[in-house]
C-alpha cells in the first residue's frame, strides 16, 4: 500500500508500454486504491513537454551533450497538465506477451523466432500498433498517450533524459552500448540507474 | 562443283550458328543450367480445386471464409532450401553470406548444418535464389494447397493436433539443435508428400498480406493483393504455438525481416 504523496512512487523506470486509467475522478482523495503490480502512479499536475528552439542559445545552463539538439517537431516547449494515471514500470516482456498470445490465440509478432530478441525477460519486439493495443486491452489497460509517456519519462521539469540531462551508457542501451558488446535488446530491468524522475 | 555449293553454304551456316550460340547462348541452354543449379526433388501438384482458409469453428478472422479455390498445375520443392544449397548460390553469385545464428563463425564454417533449412534471409533473398534456380516463390494459395491437400485439413498430416516429438514447435532456442534437418520427419508430410510444412521454419511466399484477402480473392489462381506493406510467411517455426503452424494460418512480416526461423522453398508453373 503506497500513499499518494509517497515520493518513492514517483521514482519510476522510464520505458513503458501500458498504463491504467486512473484517479482522474478521485483527485487528491486519500482513499487511493493500491498501485497495481509493476506500475507506478504519476501524480496529477503539469510538466514541460517538448523543447524550445529558442532556448538553444542558453543551453549552457544544462549540461548539453552532442545529441542535445531538438528536432523540428519537438517545439515549442509548453506546460501541459495531466490527470493522474498509472504506467507500467517496465516495457512488456516476451514472457508477458507469451501469456497474452496463449490466452487469446493472437498471432506471434515478427521477431518471435529471433533467438537474441525472444528471450523471456527481454522486451517484446516486432509488434505493430495493433498488437500493442490488443495486448493492453487484454491486460485491462491501454496504450499511454504521447504526453503521458513523455511526462512519465522526463518528470515535471523538462529533463532531457529520464535520469537528468547527461547522456550515459550506464543508464540505457543505445548506440550499440558504445563498448560494442550490446547489439541487441537487454532484459527490461537492466538499467535501474536509468529510471526516470 | 555444282554439288559443293550447298555443302559450303551449310557448313558456313552451321559454323555461324555455332559461333553465335557461343556468344549469345539461347534460352534452352540457360534453363538447363538453372535446373542443374538447384537439384532438389520437386513435387507436382495437379491442376484442380482445394479448400483454402478456415471454417467457422477454427482459425482467425484473416483466414476466413473457407473457399474452394482452383489452381493451375505447379510443382513445389519437396524440401525447404538448406544451408548447403543456399551457400552454393551465395558463392556462385558472389553474394554476402547470411548471418550465422549458431555462433560467431561464418555460416560456411559451421559444421553439421548442411541439411538444416537456411534462415536469416529476407524476402528479396528468397526471390533472388528462386529466380537464379529458374523457379519462383510459391503463392500463398500454392503453399497452402501443397501443405494441407485438397480437403481442408487443419495440419499437413491430418486433423490430429501436433505432438512435440514429430513437429518442431513451441521450442526454445537450443543452438545447433534448434532447427531440424529438412525431411527428417516424413510422418508429417503433406498429402502431396511435401516435407516440413508445419513448424521448424516458417516460409516466405510471394503474396502481399492483406487481412481481408481470403474474403476478396479470386477463386482461380489467386496471386495476393496488388500492393501491400507486409509479405505473407506461412507455416510457423520452432518457437510458434499451435495456432501459428496450421497451413491456413497467415504469418506476415516486412520484406527485410530476418529471423532465426524464416526460410523458404521454391515453386514452378507446370507447362
Amino acid at each position: 500500500m503506497r500513499s499518494l504523496i509517497d515520493k518513492s512512487t514517483t521514482h519510476l523506470f522510464c520505458f513503458t508500454v501500458a498504463i491504467l486509467l486512473s484517479l482522474a475522478t478521485v483527485g487528491y482523495s486519500y482513499a487511493a486504491p493500491e498501485t497495481p503490480k509493476d506500475m507506478v502512479l504519476i501524480n496529477p499536475g503539469g510538466f514541460i513537454r517538448g523543447i524550445d528552439k529558442s532556448t538553444q542559445g542558453k543551453k549552457e545552463t544544462v549540461q548539453a551533450s552532442a545529441s542535445y539538439k531538438p528536432f523540428n517537431d519537438e517545439s515549442p516547449a509548453s506546460m501541459i497538465y495531466l490527470s493522474a494515471y498509472y504506467i507500467d514500470k517496465y516495457e512488456v516482456s516476451n514472457a508477458q506477451y507469451t501469456e497474452f498470445i496463449k490466452a487469446t490465440d493472437h498471432p506471434a509478432p515478427a521477431y518471435w523466432d529471433h533467438h537474441l530478441l525472444n528471450q523471456a525477460n527481454h522486451p517484446v519486439t516486432g509488434v505493430n500498433w495493433y498488437d500493442a493495443n490488443a495486448y493492453c486491452h487484454w491486460a485491462n489497460k491501454r496504450l499511454p498517450t504521447e504526453a503521458e509517456w513523455e511526462k512519465a519519462a522526463r518528470g515535471p521539469a523538462g529533463n532531457i533524459y529520464p535520469w537528468g540531462n547527461d547522456l550515459d551508457f550506464k543508464k540505457a542501451n543505445f548506440g550499440g552500448g558504445k563498448s560494442g558488446n550490446k547489439k541487441t535488446t537487454v532484459p527490461v530491468d537492466s538499467y535501474p540507474e536509468g529510471k526516470s524522475y | 562443283m555444282r554439288f559443293q555449293t550447298p555443302l559450303l553454304f551449310i557448313t558456313a551456316l552451321s559454323t555461324f550458328f555455332a559461333i553465335s550460340n557461343l556468344l549469345y547462348p539461347v534460352k534452352s541452354h540457360a534453363s538447363d543450367t538453372s535446373e542443374s543449379r538447384d537439384p532438389v526433388e520437386m513435387i507436382s501438384v495437379p491442376a484442380g480445386i482445394f479448400l483454402m482458409g478456415s471454417g467457422n469453428n477454427e482459425g482467425r478472422a484473416d483466414e476466413k471464409p473457407q473457399k474452394t479455390i482452383y489452381l493451375d498445375a505447379y510443382s513445389i520443392d519437396a524440401f525447404e532450401v538448406t544451408n548447403k544449397r543456399y551457400l552454393h548460390f551465395i558463392h556462385k553469385t558472389g553474394r554476402k553470406e547470411p548471418p550465422n545464428p549458431y555462433s560467431t563463425k561464418k555460416l560456411s564454417e559451421e559444421v553439421n548444418v548442411d541439411l538444416k533449412p537456411v534462415v536469416q534471409v529476407t524476402w528479396y533473398d528468397a526471390v533472388d535464389y528462386c529466380r537464379w534456380a529458374g523457379k519462383r516463390l510459391p503463392t500463398e494459395a500454392e503453399w497452402e494447397k501443397a501443405a494441407r491437400g485438397i480437403n481442408g485439413e487443419a495440419f499437413p498430416w491430418g486433423n490430429q493436433p501436433p505432438g512435440p516429438l514429430k513437429v518442431n514447435y513451441e521450442k526454445n532456442w537450443d543452438g545447433i539443435h534448434t532447427l531440424w534437418p529438412v525431411g527428417s520427419h516424413p510422418e508429417t508430410d503433406s498429402p502431396f508428400g511435401v516435407h516440413d510444412m508445419a513448424g521448424n521454419v516458417r516460409e516466405w511466399v510471394s503474396d502481399w498480406y492483406s487481412a481481408d484477402y481470403y474474403q476478396t480473392s479470386p477463386i482461380r489462381n489467386p496471386m495476393g493483393p496488388g500492393l501491400g506493406i507486409l509479405k505473407v510467411i506461412k507455416g510457423g517455426s520452432w518457437h510458434s504455438f499451435k495456432g501459428d503452424i496450421r497451413p491456413a494460418s497467415r504469418g506476415k512480416g516486412g520484406f527485410a525481416l530476418k529471423t532465426d526461423g524464416i526460410g523458404f522453398r521454391c515453386a514452378k508453373t507446370e507447362k
